[in-house]
């Protein structure tokens, strides 16, 4: 996650102008989810996003099973979710 | 005639104690000897004179009935507890049941279902009123109750105050993913399937209010 996290950190100052960001990890039984919520000036997710690094961050979160999920809409914000299955949980 | 059944009415409406003694003075069986406001009157009480059974109100001021039974079993007093009270919530039942008392009636209970109760509480019964004994089946029967975690329960009161995913995900800076998958967990850990399951189910378990 932490390569991921790099990237974020550079998106959240030179492109969205966000003030506040909000870092939340959720320990779960079964996972681990870490929120990145900024209240920069959002976008759209359906739009191309490739010069966001969003697809690396996916591609990296898939190598350990887990999964990103932008929720932003331009005026809102934007936050990430980053959810990885924990060893040992598998249904 | 026997030795009557000795009688400690606890309740912090003085009507209330004077109906019951009114009601249980007019019988040999039984006397009430004596009278107290809240929980902590009646373990004094109940330390000073000989008592066999002890009506026991559970909301009352400065001490409630599960603490003031708690505190006669760390005494070791040999009296049993019948509550007697107007609720019959989960919140209110399992902490009584579990701190040992040995009944559970409601005050709209008739007055002879109340007298066969004492006897029985002293006989070491129990005696439970019908929705008493529905809500402590319903808890047996349902899965295991896991506790729920405080952030679980913050999106439930939220939810419950009508909030939608994403002003749930929103107000607690987070995304609404992570709100749906407290939701399944919340579910899971309820047994219910939606929301509105939920939130009754955690408002009957007193879990939220």
């Amino acid at each position: 996650m932490a390569s991921g996290l790099e990237n974020e950190y550079v998106t959240l100052h030179e492109v969205v102008k966000a003030a506040k960001v909000r870092l939340t990890l959720t320990y779960l039984d079964d996972m681990l989810l870490l929120d990145v919520a900024d209240d920069g000036v959002g976008f759209d997710p359906a739009a191309d996003t490739a010069g966001y690094g969003l697809v690396g961050m996916r591609h990296r979160l898939a190598g350990v099973g887990g999964t990103l999920t932008v929720e932003s809409a331009p005026g809102y914000g934007t936050t990430l979710n980053a959810a990885v299955p924990l060893p040992g949980a598998d249904r | 005639m026997t030795t009557p059944i000795r009688l400690l009415v606890v309740d912090d409406h003085p009507i209330m104690r004077d109906g019951l003694r009114g009601l249980f003075s007019g019988d040999d069986e039984f006397e009430v000897v004596g009278e107290a406001g809240d929980g902590a009157e009646a373990v004094a009480v109940a330390q000073r004179v000989e008592v066999d059974v002890i009506l026991m109100d559970l909301r009352m001021p400065t001490m409630g009935g599960v603490e003031a039974i708690t505190r006669l079993r760390q005494l070791g007093h040999p009296a049993r507890v019948l509550i007697l009270t107007t609720y019959d919530t989960d919140r209110d039942v399992l902490p009584a049941i579990e701190a040992g008392a040995t009944g559970y009636l409601l005050k709209d209970a008739p007055r002879d279902e109340l007298i066969r109760a004492v006897r029985a509480a002293y006989a070491g019964h129990s005696v439970l009123a019908p929705s008493v004994a529905s809500t402590l089946m319903g808890r047996v029967g349902s899965p295991p109750a896991d506790a729920l975690t405080p952030r679980e329960l913050d999106v439930l009161r939220l939810v419950a105050e009508g909030g939608t995913n994403q002003s749930v995900a929103r107000r607690l800076l987070v995304s609404e993913t992570t709100i749906k998958t407290h939701l399944l967990h919340i579910y899971t850990k309820l047994g219910v399937r939606d929301r509105a399951a939920a939130v009754s189910t955690a408002y009957k378990r007193g879990l939220i209010s």
